[in-house]
């Protein structure tokens, strides 16, 4: 970032920063999106990313820092002079008007000729599947197509980026995930650069090339949805994106590019660490994702493996979840294959938890609270 | 007329008037009710209690430890009298009892306080109950005018309370001069500053008096017809500024009128407060009229109202009311009883004016039914309300 | 009620014909009361009908078990409302149409004739002309300033309120708690010849100003058609701001974000979107306004002069002063239909069916 605008990013966010009197919403955000990119800003509610995205917008005026748009200082311009479209969380469709006239509204601002306004409209409407449906009214739609002519209305200005704002949020499942895909399909078709908030994990991970994490006013990390859910950059991105098991413990020794840590269970683990340089005696995380974990009679392999009390045994079709108790009380999930079970693995029985010793992670800190977040009813609700 | 108050505390009287006005857009509900309420029951003999509905602060009350008339009344006779102030305006309150006495029905009120004009509707119309005047041997100190007047001819329904003038009312504030004609009414430089009074008889009165036309003797409209021609032009040109009722001393103070038809005591009051604000019987003469006491068509306690009109006329009584409301008195010797009270009051002309001022006073003409329809009916076309 | 029995075995099919057939009856009888037809014995008679009726089809309803009381019901439910509105509008409007037609046997007669008298409409007409000019006249204008003065307050309040919304509307509510009259009246202390307001304009020299707009006149700012207009204005704002506040609260402020978003200036955001949809509270605050503005007569009373009269001053002289009812009556009439054919041809015009 900085003064050296690169041309193949459409949004430059050089440190931004927005504060309500004490309350700092977004704090030294600095990031940029490429043209082209499916960008997702995920968090939790009161993260900050509505405020970024509406900063972007241009309906809201960092406190400190700069928007750039195509390489121009846009900081101060008003969001009608701002070459970026919102689709509105709750769509923000003119109930007064037909689905064409709202699809045709920006053009009109634009005072493009109706005869051109005419064609890019229906063309545009095509490619959100509502031709059938121009001349009706918002209130006379289902909330899936409400949100594909929010989505048309916005994309027929072809802007240089498309912000959404939770725009999946008031669809049931079953759409949301149609919807999904159909936006997918829609940003390839257009080649327009999305950004959108979400709070929903799944969607981040499921949609977008990268995703900024947010909590409280920061960005905890960005990447690649793979990068975050391999290598999360914190204790919060690890429990925020998909489910963990965080084991507390101390650096032992360092092994290559592994480090051996004691748990505070009192197991000794190799895992794997990327960036943080720790030093022996930190206090860390171990990180274990439930699926990458197996359930076995006995730890056969030193530092790859824990023992405990298997407490209870779900049945979930091609996956079964396996809940164990350690000695310390810490519960743990595993994700097995639900055809490969063994006679020794049964509800009451003492066994084995084991790992490649590249799956587990190291993070620095230790968590709130040990163990699988997936178990902890008021953790999951935070993240909604 | 209107109501005639002898208040020092202007903040009172216009309150007052205002309720007055309040009334005038016909929502006075507790006097509505008031006309209404006509119960059944028969008076009887033993009736001790008697009811006047009279126009606002008309009477002296009881105030500073000193007895109003109505409570020395109950002392002398041990009579209770329900005193109201149900009267705001002739027409509005004959719209009232109308449904009632044209129908058969009784009024709440036994002595109604009518203007004479009205007095004479009444008795016409035969909704007026003649009077016990052997029960009001005090009727002998009733002034030789009131005697029999052209309203009530035989003298056997009415009784008179109070009388007074109307004349012109200035402020000299606005004005800068004092004036002393009715066509000062007229006159362009006062224009859009000019009161004229809803009561049609002291409005073309005084307008006939300034054409020469005396309005005692007016029997049909052509009579009249200069005066209101006169009235339609100066509404139409704009040089009048509102048709009031009472209330045209609230614009008088203020400085709203620079000049308005007034009543003699309602002008007499104010200027104790406002010494800006003149009264002038004009050059051309002023006109005279009076308020009455009657009863009305099926009235309950007639003997009792007797006793109160007899009391009234009791020139102690009477002085002690014309000390406070200020206009004429209709009882001889008021004059002399007032000059041991208030010296300064007895030698007032607006009170006992002599015989030159009375020369020149006009009772408006008793008009037939049908030319006074036709009187209200222009009246009204030009008040336009 | 011997029928009930009976009946109560065919009113689940006849329920409709039984409830409407009993409120007719009932609202036919409560008019003919309110309005006067009948008197003396025969309007006993009528009350009987009308408890009948009442207890009947309430007897039917209960004997007729829960289908009947099920298919009764909307017609009870509708009953007060249709009863209240038989007695104290359909009998009263009788009454005046009747009124109006009627001529008096003599002056201070207290019964009417029904003479078919139409010559009280054309009397209506030919005297009192101007007065219904200035109602209309008069009412179209301080509807119009309602609708400019009150817009921009409700936007201000809905918009920009935040949290002082509910003070800033109660400020403009609370000082018409005080009764009417009192606050006209007031006016006419506030805009005196030589009250504050007239002083202040002559100080700063913008009387001759306002004289040439011909809102002063002769030094006058009381007692002027434009005092008249302005006191309408001011007592009628709350009827047009309050309406107007609701449709503008109503709008989601995204709306206004998204326009924004599609390139349109704030004053074209407002145009296209914020003002539409406001429509419907411009809509019922010009209604509410206009009609009681057309009928009143308490601002022309204490803020007019002899030459700005209203028609509403000339029914309330003809019923109050004049005794004269059928010409009273008449010129209701006449203002009553007057208002009901301007309020449908306004409702065809600019009527906004999709938008409540």
């Amino acid at each position: 970032m900085g003064e050296s605008a690169n041309p193949k990013n459409v949004i430059e966010l050089d440190h931004i920063s927005k504060t309500y009197g004490d309350f700092v919403a977004v704090h030294d955000a600095n990031f940029s999106i490429a043209t082209g990119e499916f960008f997702a800003m995920l968090g939790p509610s009161g993260c900050g990313k509505t405020t970024t995205l509406k900063m972007i917008a241009g309906f809201e005026q960092p406190t400190s820092g700069r928007v750039m748009l195509d390489g121009v200082d846009v900081s101060s311009v008003p969001p009608y002079k701002r070459n970026v479209n919102t689709v509105f969380q709750q769509y923000a469709l003119f109930p007064h008007m037909t689905v064409f006239d709202n699809v045709a509204f920006g053009p009109r601002s634009k005072k493009i000729d109706e005869k051109k306004i005419r064609t890019s409209v229906m063309e545009m409407l095509e490619i959100v599947r509502l031709s059938d449906f121009a001349a009706r009214k918002p209130t006379q739609l289902s909330g899936g197509q409400q949100q594909r002519v929010a989505l048309a209305r916005a994309l027929v200005n072809y802007p240089s980026a498309l912000l959404l704002d939770e725009p999946l949020a008031a669809l049931d499942l079953k759409l949301r995930e149609a919807m999904q895909i159909e936006l997918k399909r829609i940003q390839r078709e257009v080649g327009i650069s999305f950004i959108f908030v979400t709070h929903d994990q799944g969607e981040a991970l499921t949609m977008s090339d990268r995703i900024a994490v947010m909590s409280q006013g920061h960005v905890e990390q960005i990447g690649t949805p793979e990068e975050i859910y391999r290598t999360p950059s914190s204790l919060f991105v690890a429990g925020f994106i998909g489910s963990a098991n965080l084991l507390p413990g101390t650096v032992e020794s360092r092994d290559g590019d592994y480090l051996v840590v004691r748990l505070r269970v009192g197991a000794i683990v190799r895992a794997s660490a990327t960036g943080t340089a720790f030093s022996v005696g930190d206090k860390v995380s171990v990180m274990l994702r439930p699926e990458r974990i197996k359930p076995a009679a006995t730890v056969e392999v030193q530092g790859r493996g824990i023992e405990g009390l298997l407490t209870d045994l779900v049945f979930q079709g091609a996956t079964a979840r396996l809940i164990v108790r350690l000695d310390d009380g810490t519960e743990m999930t595993c994700l097995a294959d639900s055809s490969a079970t063994m006679p020794q693995i049964a509800l009451g029985r003492r066994i084995a938890i084991t790992w490649d010793s590249d799956c587990g992670f190291v993070l620095n800190g230790w968590p709130d609270k040990a163990g699988a977040n997936t178990t902890d009813i008021d953790h999951i609700e935070s993240t909604l | 007329m209107n109501d005639r108050p002898m208040s020092r505390n202007m903040t009172r009287r216009q309150f007052l008037a205002r309720s007055g006005a309040l009334g005038a857009v016909g929502i006075s509900l507790p006097a509505l009710l008031a006309a209404c309420g006509g119960s059944d029951s028969a008076g009887g003999a033993a009736s001790t209690t008697v009811s006047f509905d009279n126009w606002p602060l008309y009477i002296d009350p009881t105030e500073d430890s000193a007895l109003g008339t109505v409570d020395r009344f109950a002392e002398a006779t041990g009579i209770t009298m329900n005193y109201t102030e149900g009267y705001n305006d002739n027409n509005e309150y004959f719209a009232k009892i109308q449904p009632l006495l044209g129908n058969g029905k009784t009024i709440e009120a036994d002595i109604i306080a009518p203007t004479f004009w009205m007095a004479g509707r009444l008795i016409s119309l035969g909704w007026a109950e003649k009077l016990p005047l052997a029960d009001i041997p005090n009727m002998a100190n009733i002034t030789d005018g009131f005697v029999n007047p052209p309203w009530d001819p035989t003298g056997e329904y009415s009784m008179p309370w109070q009388a007074g003038m109307a004349g012109i009312a200035y402020n000299i504030d606005v004005t800068g001069r004092e004036l002393n004609s009715v066509e000062e009414l007229f006159n362009p430089e006062f224009k859009g500053k000019i009161g004229m009074l809803t009561e049609m008889r002291d409005t073309i009165g005084l307008i006939a008096m300034g054409l020469g036309i005396d309005p005692s003797t007016i029997a049909s409209f052509d009579d009249a017809a200069p005066a209101f021609e006169k009235l339609a032009k100066a509404k139409a040109d704009g040089q009048i500024r509102q048709f009031t009722g009472n209330d045209y001393t609230d614009d008088l103070v203020s400085g709203n009128f620079a000049a308005c038809i007034g009543w003699s005591g309602d002008v007499l009051q104010l200027g104790k407060d406002s010494p800006n604000i003149r009264f002038v019987i004009p050059e051309e003469g002023g006109t005279r009229w009076a308020d009455v006491m009657m009863l009305p068509k099926g009235v309950k306690n007639s003997a009792n109202a007797a006793k109160w009109m007899n009391f009234c006329f009791d020139p102690v009584q009477a002085a002690l009311i014309t000390q406070y409301v200020q206009y004429l008195s209709p009882v001889k010797g008021v004059r002399e009883e007032l000059a041991k009270i208030n010296p300064e009051l007895a030698d007032n002309q607006l009170l006992f004016p002599d015989d030159a001022t009375s020369a020149r006073l006009r009772a408006f003409a008793t008009l037939t039914e049908d030319v006074e329809a036709k009187f209200d009916e222009e009246f009204s076309a030009i008040t336009g309300a | 009620m011997t029928t009930a029995v009976t009946a109560s075995r065919r009113i689940s099919t006849n329920a409709d014909r039984v409830g409407l057939g009993a409120m007719l009856v009932a609202a036919v009888c409560l008019i003919a009361l309110g309005a006067r037809w009948v008197s003396g014995p025969a309007a006993s008679v009528l009350l009987l009908v009308l408890a009948l009726v009442l207890i009947g089809v309430l007897v039917l309803a209960l004997r007729g078990g829960p289908e009947a009381r099920r298919l009764l019901a909307p017609y009870g439910l509708l009953k007060p409302g249709m009863l209240w509105l038989a007695l104290f509008f359909l009998a009263p409007v009788w009454s005046l149409l009747r009124i109006s037609l009627s001529t008096k046997p003599s002056r201070f007669s207290v019964d009417y004739n029904f003479t078919w008298a139409f010559e009280n409409y054309s009397n209506a007409f030919k005297d009192f002309g101007t007065q219904f000019q200035h109602a209309f006249v008069y009412a179209a204008i301080a509807t119009v300033l309602t609708v400019l003065i009150g817009y921009p307050l409700a936007y201000v309040i809905a918009f920009r309120g935040g949290r002082y919304k509910n003070i800033l509307l109660g400020m403009v509510v609370i000082p018409f708690f005080t009764s009417y009259l009192i606050r006209t009246i007031a006016w006419s202390t506030i805009l005196a010849d030589r009250g504050f307001v007239v002083r202040t304009f002559d100080a700063v020299g913008l009387v001759q100003v306002l004289e040439w707009l011909h809102i002063m006149d002769n030094g006058k700012l009381l007692n002027t058609p434009a005092a008249v207009i302005g006191g309408l204005t001011y007592n009628f704002l709350p009827f047009m701001l309050l309406p107007i506040y609701v449709s503008l609260e109503k709008i989601d402020t995204n709306l206004v974000d998204a326009a924004g978003d599609l390139y349109s200036s704030a004053a074209r955001a407002f145009r296209k979107v914020v003002l539409p949809l406001s429509v419907p509270g411009v809509f019922a605050g010009t209604l509410l306004t206009f009609i009681p503005a057309a009928g009143d007569f308490v601002n022309a009373q204490f803020l007019g002069n002899p030459n700005t009269t209203m028609i509403g001053n000339s029914i309330q002289d003809q019923f109050l002063k004049q005794n004269n009812y059928p010409v009273a009556s008449a010129m209701s009439a006449v203002l009553m239909f007057s208002i009901a054919s301007l309020v449908l041809i306004y409702t065809k015009i600019f009527g906004t069916e999709d938008l409540a």
